[in-house]
């Protein structure tokens, strides 16, 4: 903005009534889009600014400005102005449940007179709450109270009630950035379609309305997305199961989906920065991360999509401490030999230009070309191609992927464009279930060649209401050398037959058992059975009273 | 080119004692008649006007006019490292504001200058029923005496006397002194302690307070100097003590 704009604050003020007189949200649509449609003929140029401020914002949301403006400030602010004390500004707010409600009372009772009042204008508010965010270093919080004090000195009581809650960044009128979009299209004629995904990928409603009404939807369309502006990710749906999602698609890529935080990155020029799925900026919480992308992909603009995961010998380990990294502020080079980070990453959105158009198999295929790989420090995610003939492919890489500690697996249509934003039927998600069943083994078949004095797969078995056991699932998965040789030693004792490879297990041992679902199935004697049984461990804390029934594998099959 | 220098820095620091207690930053503005200074503070309660005029100086040269833009806690803290004895020189450069300290020792502070958008609107003028002279140590000692009680002071006119009272919750506190004045209409407001305290930093300045009081008026305090070379004037908005 050059030239000042008078606009009054007011106007605004008075939208927000409007759009908390009603609980309708066509009714909101169409009062917002009316006052975008005005804000456009009669103050262009404030039109990005009033769109993401009737939202309750300063900054679009790729930004990371933030006012940073502590309650207690705030509250001092009012108490100042007002002429009251901070603590009757905090009971207040109290009793009213709202700190803008209770700005707007002590306003209506201002004690302290002032000097001078000039109405406010919706540029003064936009700017002082701008610098608010701006002022750093020494002294940042006095000033930033100062900056706001100015602006409530020649606020109305009911002006005090936004300006307060604009700050606390809770408007509490009942919009969000769908009914913005919806008033976008509306009151400049284009598709909400195109006003979705030109939001999408720019994360700036202020823009997409601007653009909407300058260019229309030509422009919009022609918005894309640019490294340095994190995009929103696309986000995966729940897959009724392997088969039926594989034949939905024709085929499929199948990859590993891995427990830990999922990230975008960044690279504009020389510089490297990671968001995550809230588009927060954590690059400075990961050095590592950063350096492998500047030495292991090229030193073009891109935007990449991944997978952060801690892991200690191997094995990913709890979520837990990748968040004790991410959230860190301080110590981080002592974090990094403790909490390793591993980056395994599954999409390009850009490299040579905007790649989301591009079907996901090419992308991949672009991913593959510009990345070198370095174990355990920078990989691709693990991918198989499976056709409906050869689901076994995605089967096998479900269990090795909950083998090794990971969360299920991703099936994605090779043919889709990247969606950002969009929780579609082109991305799902397969994940070992999150219950897990503790079973007693009750039998078990032993290996062959190499491994034929382990035993390799362990019949396992439910209780039903007589406390008697009746078989569910045959489990092979989930141990490794040490565990296998372990249990067939607990178990030797417990053998009551052997018939040849196959024994009878007198029940005692207790085994926690993943899975990815629950089947009906004739063949066990409880009536069902468990797809992708994984081994976690075994339960030596509980006793055969403890372990689960017949009758609760019925309920969750009926869920 | 830019220079002035004076004899006693007391002067210099019981004003931005004040001043840098109201506003954070101030536009001094310099030219031959000497320097001058107009601010409200952020919320729009107090007022400040500051006058130096050139032959409070020693010395005193401006050949062009200029605007010094400063941040007041800066300022404050260098004038505080200036002992009373010391000759104080003002100058600017491309950039600062430099102030030198000259006794056994020349000791120079530079106080980088600041962007300041906006113009500190003229003071309202006003047509005040009631103007006397009060000693400052009175004036002071008087808000001492309220603070134990309350945190909002009535300023009143009534006949003879001028009265400063407050109602707290645990007592009252009422001081009354004879004016002398000839005042043909009573007069009374009510202001908040802690402004009128901010203003009071400036104890130095000169010995006795002019008051100017109406009803439910601002305050206008202005303090000068017998020899009239310089002038510090406060306007403090009321409070508006209606009914809860």
């Amino acid at each position: 903005m050059n030239s000042k704009s008078s606009m009054k604050y007011i106007k605004l003020v008075e939208l927000y009534e409007a759009l908390d007189s009603t609980t309708k949200r066509l009714e909101k649509t169409s009062i917002l889009a009316k006052f975008l449609r005005d804000m456009g003929e009669e103050e262009p140029k404030l039109l990005p600014v009033v769109t993401l401020m009737s939202l309750g914002r300063i900054f679009p949301t790729w930004s990371e400005e933030e006012m940073g403006l502590g309650l207690k400030l705030l509250m001092k602010a009012i108490a100042l102005v007002v002429g009251v004390k901070p603590e009757d500004v905090e009971n207040m707010a109290r009793d009213a449940g709202d700190m803008g409600l209770a700005a707007e009372k002590l306003f209506k009772k201002k004690k302290q007179a002032t000097l001078f009042t000039m109405p406010l204008t919706i540029e003064k508010v936009h700017s002082n709450l701008v610098k608010i965010a701006d002022i750093s270093g020494k002294r940042a919080q006095n000033w930033k109270m100062e900056i706001l004090r100015e602006l409530f000195s020649s606020a109305s009581p009911v002006e005090a009630k936004y300006i307060t809650r604009t700050v606390l960044e809770e408007l509490r009128v009942g919009v969000g950035e769908g009914t913005i979009r919806d008033a976008i299209a509306e009151a400049f004629e284009v598709e909400k379609s195109v006003v979705e995904r030109a939001h999408m990928l720019t994360n700036d409603l202020g823009m997409v309305a601007e653009v909407a009404k300058e260019e229309g939807e030509a422009g919009l369309k022609k918005l894309t997305l640019k490294p340095g502006k994190p995009v929103k990710l696309m986000l995966a749906q729940l897959s009724p199961g392997i088969k039926i999602s594989v034949e939905e698609m024709g085929w499929a890529l199948c990859e590993t989906k891995y427990d830990g935080i999922r990230v975008q990155i960044h690279r504009l020029g020389d510089e490297v920065n990671i968001f995550t799925r809230r588009l927060e900026n954590i690059s400075n919480a990961v050095p590592e991360i950063i350096e492998y992308i500047k030495k292991l992909l090229p030193a073009s603009d891109f935007i990449v999509e991944g997978e952060i995961i801690v892991t200690r010998d191997g094995k990913p380990i709890s979520f837990q401490y990748i968040l004790q990294r991410v959230r860190r502020k301080y110590d981080i080079e002592k974090m990094r030999e403790k909490v390793p980070l591993k980056l395994f990453l599954f999409d390009v959105l850009y490299y040579n230009g905007p790649q989301i158009d591009t079907p996901f198999h090419k992308r991949r295929q672009i991913l593959e070309s510009i990345v070198t790989i370095k174990k355990d420090k920078l990989e691709l995610s693990s991918q198989v191609k499976t056709t409906p003939e050869d689901i076994w492919k995605a089967e096998s890489l479900f269990t090795e992927s909950l083998k090794a500690g990971h969360e299920g697996i991703m099936i994605k249509d090779p043919n889709a464009p990247y969606m950002p934003g969009i929780r579609g039927k082109k991305m799902l998600k397969l994940k070992e279930k999150p219950e897990t069943l503790d079973l007693v083994i009750v039998g078990g078949t032993y290996g062959k060649g190499k491994r034929a004095h382990l035993i390799g797969s362990y019949l396992l078995a439910v209780r039903d209401e007589n406390n008697d056991f009746k078989t569910l699932a045959h489990a092979a998965t989930g141990m490794d050398d040490q565990m296998l040789a372990e249990l067939s030693e607990m178990v030797e004792p417990l053998i009551v037959k052997k018939v040849g490879r196959k024994v009878e297990i007198s029940p005692s041992i207790i085994l926690e058992i993943a899975y990815s679902e629950i089947v009906k199935s004739p063949e066990y004697e409880s009536g069902y059975s468990l797809r992708f049984p994984v081994v976690k461990r075994v339960r030596g804390d509980i006793g055969l009273d403890d372990i689960d029934t017949v009758e609760r594998v019925e309920s969750m099959f009926k869920e | 080119m830019f220079k002035a220098v004076l004899s006693d820095s007391s002067i210099l620091k019981t004003s931005f004692d004040a001043i840098s207690s109201i506003v954070d930053e101030v536009q001094i503005k310099a030219d031959g008649d000497g320097l001058r200074l107009d601010a409200l503070d952020r919320s729009h309660i107090t007022f400040v006007h500051l006058e130096f005029k050139s032959q409070l100086f020693d010395s005193y040269k401006c050949d062009e006019p200029i605007k010094i833009n400063v941040d007041t806690e800066e300022l404050m803290k260098v004038l505080k490292r200036a002992k009373s004895e010391d000759i104080v020189e003002l100058t600017v450069d491309e950039g600062n504001f430099i102030l030198t300290f000259e006794n056994e020792a020349r000791r120079t502070f530079k106080i980088r200058l600041i962007d300041i958008e906006y113009e500190a609107p003229s003071p309202p003028e006003l047509e005040y029923p009631t103007e006397f002279e009060i000693p400052f140590s009175l004036l002071k000692d008087s808000i001492q005496d309220i603070s134990i009680v309350s945190d909002k002071i009535a300023l009143i006119m009534s006949g003879d006397k001028f009265i400063a009272s407050a109602e707290g919750e645990f007592g009252d506190a009422k001081i009354e002194y004879l004016h002398g004045e000839k005042v043909t209409e009573d007069a009374k407001s009510i202001f908040s302690l802690e402004k009128i305290r901010e203003m009071l930093k400036a104890d130095k300045f000169s010995e006795t307070a002019v008051l100017k009081l109406g009803n439910d008026m601002p305050l206008n305090l202005s303090l000068k100097m017998a020899s009239e070379e310089g002038e510090l004037t406060f306007l403090l908005a009321p409070r508006i003590e209606s009914e809860e």
